[in-house]
């Protein structure tokens, strides 16, 4: 029993996290700390969504406090017709540089998630020539899915993150299993669940099909998947952070590729993600952190300065273990060492023998110099810590303060506002909006004429809202118009929430495959803002899905509301039920 | 093997085992949910849920029990630390190279003159599958910017239009470069032994042989493929604005500034990777410092451009809606 408590004692010792996996969680952590997301069912809605964070992170998982760069680049493709996608390429090119794939390694969720997930015990799969070719894969989908897709629907008119659609995995996850599994986004205006369909099926295979190849693969997704992996990857011979080989003292030995689970042909080539792992194999020490030399150059004026002082002499040296083939005897094996920083960054520890021995131990012999009886071993000598640890302890508080302080600002000092629950039955709201029409001077715009919900009693009213930034809003306004032909005595509004283009021109503006609307038989409006806050939107019910769709019956009550894409068929049902209601 | 490894070893091999079974047991249950509930109109009801998730879910609990009885089983029985030894093939051919004498008889001179046979085969091969994996490349640029094959209203169709076109090349491609690696990997445990020969045939009183670069040929390759994928892609785009404005003006603006930084992107790494090889590094100090100040500055550059022409608040209105696709819905 004693010895299982032992192994047990041992097996914790053995694996404990390292700085890399605190700082992966750290990080995790961090780029999700709007908790109450989680609890409220909303994703948030502040400010601090103008910065990308570095890593995969859905800006759809109601942790979020930051944007996805893959999100937000393929969201740029898709209006680079109207806009050159300057921002998100320059904070994309800003992080390249100074991280580079350092932040698939230490900053990025994903990866996290499928390290802890490869820890399941289970025959793995080494990798090889064949997932070396397969690591090319992930170039081909950025071409393909990040930049070409969106580029070619955006050309006309709809925006398509095809990446984000049929792969992300942390879309599915943080994303679409974080909202749907609150149940407060089961019924109601925020019933999210009825709207799940193929493509959430879809992607929730392939979620599956991930988590089950992490079991057996180190970091399917990084390997062979991630665009943006792909992207960073081409920083890595530039950037300021991420690990160097010095190519004097490199042997050519090999056993830094070796050790490596990423399909490297050489360190801190495009597929490094520079975990540092390779760092305490090489056994001439070949390998280090770019910028380390700093530190180096602090511990060694440190020395310098006490080599002036005399020291006492060591008898005793407790030395961090050599890492490539260290062993201690232990009773159950050798321990892991899991530290990633290479040797002069541990903390070297020995007591000055003179000081510490007690006084009945030792006697002076004839040269003077203080001898030890035998047999009582010589204490160590205590060593002053290194400049460079200082600064990590320093630089893990303030880490420390900054992630109370964000938990606090998010989570108690940020209000949520208030979502309108609008039932089916009650009386919906009035509002006044401007409309979009011709002009005066025959140009298509938006005009002082309002259309008024509360003038519309005794006809059906479809209210849509929309965006242009919006795929599937886009997708549907041509049913609401064939709707609105169908159905003439029902009024069919299309209410433009907050734009990032020109709203005529884009109603009016045809493309290869979408026709103009300038003629359509819907009312175009536009919504009052209020910086980012749509007035309408929010008080009709809406909170952060986009497209919505309400139908008001003749007595101005609701009689159906949906957050999301409608089908045609869906559209023309409610729109029956309506008149059918009125008239009975 | 040891008790231990048998044990772990069996242990793994039961857990690998059911945690595909569970992954297939969920993979089926959310088709036959959704297949089940499409015609119904909403598959995705929280009672159909609970319904067909219920067996994957006790499935997924056994998985669950089994990982922590494993973790038990690991501090009962653990496994020694395994030693890395060893190195891949073309490492340890370099390091013999690096060690083969200048010089010696008959058996030396025939080792030697199989590993050049056996070099001009490999340079061969991969000569071969770098070209076809250009011209792969070439083919899914030209299929995948082609707007025609891209609709909005048969979005999906052309979605698997382009699955079936591009993953069909891609696949091919893969294929290639795994038999090539598969081949290059028996010609280089030959070559090994080869060099191994020549080492011990060799004449030990002669210096080393230094290594040779004999990239020359390769190189010029490289360069002349990428030289070569370059303007084709150009040519693509500017072909039709030539011969008649098959593209509006914005398509045209934006094929092009994709399509020369794509040229660009690949002559520019077969540059800098010949620069990296042939220059002294002192000079290549240089060039790091000058790409990084040029990287960050245009990357600064851009960002002070995006928020002047409204590119971060584009960011934020799509961060703070929820992408329906991003997470399914629809």
């Amino acid at each position: 029993m004693k010895n299982f408590f032992l192994s047990v004692k041992n097996w914790i010792v053995r694996h404990l996290p390292t700085k890399r996996r605190l700082i992966q969680v750290y990080v995790a952590l961090l780029y999700n700390v709007n908790f109450k997301g989680f609890a409220n069912g909303t994703i948030f809605q502040g400010n601090s969504k103008y910065a990308c964070v570095p890593g995969l992170n859905c800006y759809s998982c109601p942790g979020a406090i930051g944007a996805c760069p893959l999100g937000a680049l393929q969201n740029a493709f898709a209006q680079s017709g109207t806009r050159a996608p300057y921002y998100i390429l320059g904070i994309i090119g800003l992080f390249g540089l100074l991280f580079a794939r350092t932040i698939c390694g230490f900053l990025c969720p994903v990866g996290l998630c499928q390290e802890l997930i490869h820890k399941i015990p289970s025959v793995k799969i080494k990798k090889g020539r064949a997932t070396r070719a397969l690591s090319y894969l992930k170039y081909v989908l950025l071409v393909v899915l990040v930049v070409a897709l969106p580029v070619m629907y955006g050309l006309q008119g709809i925006a398509v993150p095809a990446f984000c659609k049929f792969i992300c995995p942390a879309g599915t996850f943080e994303g679409g299993i974080g909202l749907i599994s609150n149940p407060l986004n089961w019924s109601g205006s925020r019933d999210l669940l009825a709207q799940l369909g193929n493509i959430f099926t879809w992607k929730f295979c392939v979620l599956i099909t991930f988590i089950v190849l992490c079991v057996f693969l180190y970091r399917p997704f990084c390997r062979f998947i991630c665009p943006l992996g792909a992207i960073y990857g081409f920083f890595n011979k530039i950037s300021f952070i991420g690990v160097k080989v010095d190519k004097i003292k490199c042997i050519d030995c090999g056993l830094c590729v070796k050790h490596c689970q990423m399909d490297v042909k050489h360190v801190g080539d495009h597929e490094c993600i520079n975990c540092g792992r390779c760092i305490s194999v090489c056994p001439v020490k070949a390998i280090s952190w770019k910028g380390s030399g700093l530190f180096d150059k602090l511990d060694q004026k440190e020395e310098e300065k006490k080599e002036e002082k005399p020291a006492p002499t060591p008898v005793l040296k407790s030395v961090a273990p050599t890492p490539v083939l260290a062993t201690a005897a232990t009773q159950n094996g050798a321990p892991k060492i899991k530290s990633t920083i290479p040797p002069p960054y541990m903390p070297v520890t020995f007591m000055s023998a003179a000081a510490a021995e007690p006084e009945a131990n030792k006697s002076t012999n004839e040269d003077g110099d203080i001898e030890f009886r035998s047999g009582a071993p010589p204490p160590a000598e205590k060593k002053a810590r290194p400049k460079s640890f200082w600064i990590q302890v320093a630089a893990w508080c303030v880490a420390l303060v900054a992630f109370i302080g964000a938990v606090l600002y998010y989570n108690v000092f940020t209000t949520t506002e208030e979502i309108n629950d609008m039932q089916i039955g009650t009386e919906c709201p009035d509002f006044s909006l401007k409309t979009y029409g011709k002009g005066s001077t025959g140009s298509y715009k938006l005009l002082d004429d309002t259309f008024t919900l509360s003038e519309q009693r005794g006809s059906v009213v479809v209210i849509n809202f929309w965006a242009t930034w919006c795929g599937p809003c886009v997708e549907e306004i041509p049913h609401f118009n064939k709707a609105a032909t169908e159905f003439p005595d029902v009024k069919v509004v299309a209410i433009h929430g907050k734009s990032t283009e020109s709203v005529p021109q884009f109603i009016i503006r045809p493309t290869d495959t979408k026709e103009s609307w300038r003629d359509y038989n819907l009312i175009f409006l536009q919504d009052d803002l209020d910086g980012q806050t749509c007035l309408t939107f929010k008080a009709l019910g809406g909170n952060a899905t986009w497209p919505m769709t309400l139908i008001v019956d003749a007595e101005g009550k609701i009689s159906f509301t949906r957050q999301g894409k409608l089908s045609y068929e869906d559209l023309v049902k409610e729109i029956q039920k309506a008149q059918n209601a009125h008239t009975n | 093997m040891t008790k231990t490894q048998k044990i772990r070893f069996i242990y793994g091999i039961v857990l690998t085992v059911m945690t595909v079974i569970v992954g297939i047991a969920f993979i089926i249950a959310a088709s036959q949910l959704y297949y089940s509930g499409k015609d119904a109109g909403y598959p995705y009801e929280i009672s159909r849920i609970k319904e067909y998730i219920l067996v994957p879910f006790v499935f997924l609990l056994c998985w669950i029990a089994a990982i922590i009885g494993g973790a038990v089983i690991c501090i009962i029985f653990p496994l020694a630390e395994k030693k890395n030894v060893g190195s891949d093939s073309l490492t340890l051919l370099n390091r013999y190279k690096s060690r083969m004498p200048a010089s010696g008889g008959e058996e030396y001179a025939d080792a030697k003159a199989d590993m050049s046979k056996y070099e001009i085969i490999r340079s061969f091969i991969w000569g071969a599958a770098f070209t076809l994996f250009l011209a792969v490349a070439i083919v899914i640029f030209v299929y995948a910017f082609n707007i025609t094959h891209f609709h909005t209203d048969t979005l999906l169709d052309d979605i698997l239009n382009l699955v079936k076109n591009v993953l069909t090349w891609t696949a091919a491609a893969v294929a290639v470069g795994i038999a090539a690696a598969v081949v290059d990997e028996v010609l280089l445990k030959r070559e090994i032994a080869a060099a191994k020969t020549a080492i011990a045939k060799g004449d030990k009183s002669t210096p080393p042989l230094t290594k040779e670069v004999k990239k020359g040929i390769i190189t010029l390759a490289a360069v002349l493929a990428s030289v070569i994928t370059g303007v084709a892609l150009i040519a693509y785009i500017v072909a039709p604005f030539i011969v008649q404005t098959a593209y509006t003006v914005s398509q045209t603006v934006i094929y092009v500034i994709v399509f020369v930084v794509a040229a660009l992107t690949i002559i520019g790494f077969t540059v800098y990777n010949i620069i990296k090889r042939y220059i002294p590094d002192k000079v290549n100090g240089i060039l790091l410092i000058v790409s990084r100040a040029a990287v960050g500055a245009v990357a600064i550059t851009f960002i002070v451009l995006g928020v002047l022409n409204g590119g971060a608040n584009d960011v934020l209105t799509k961060a703070i809606a929820i992408c329906t696709e991003c997470i399914g819905l629809g």
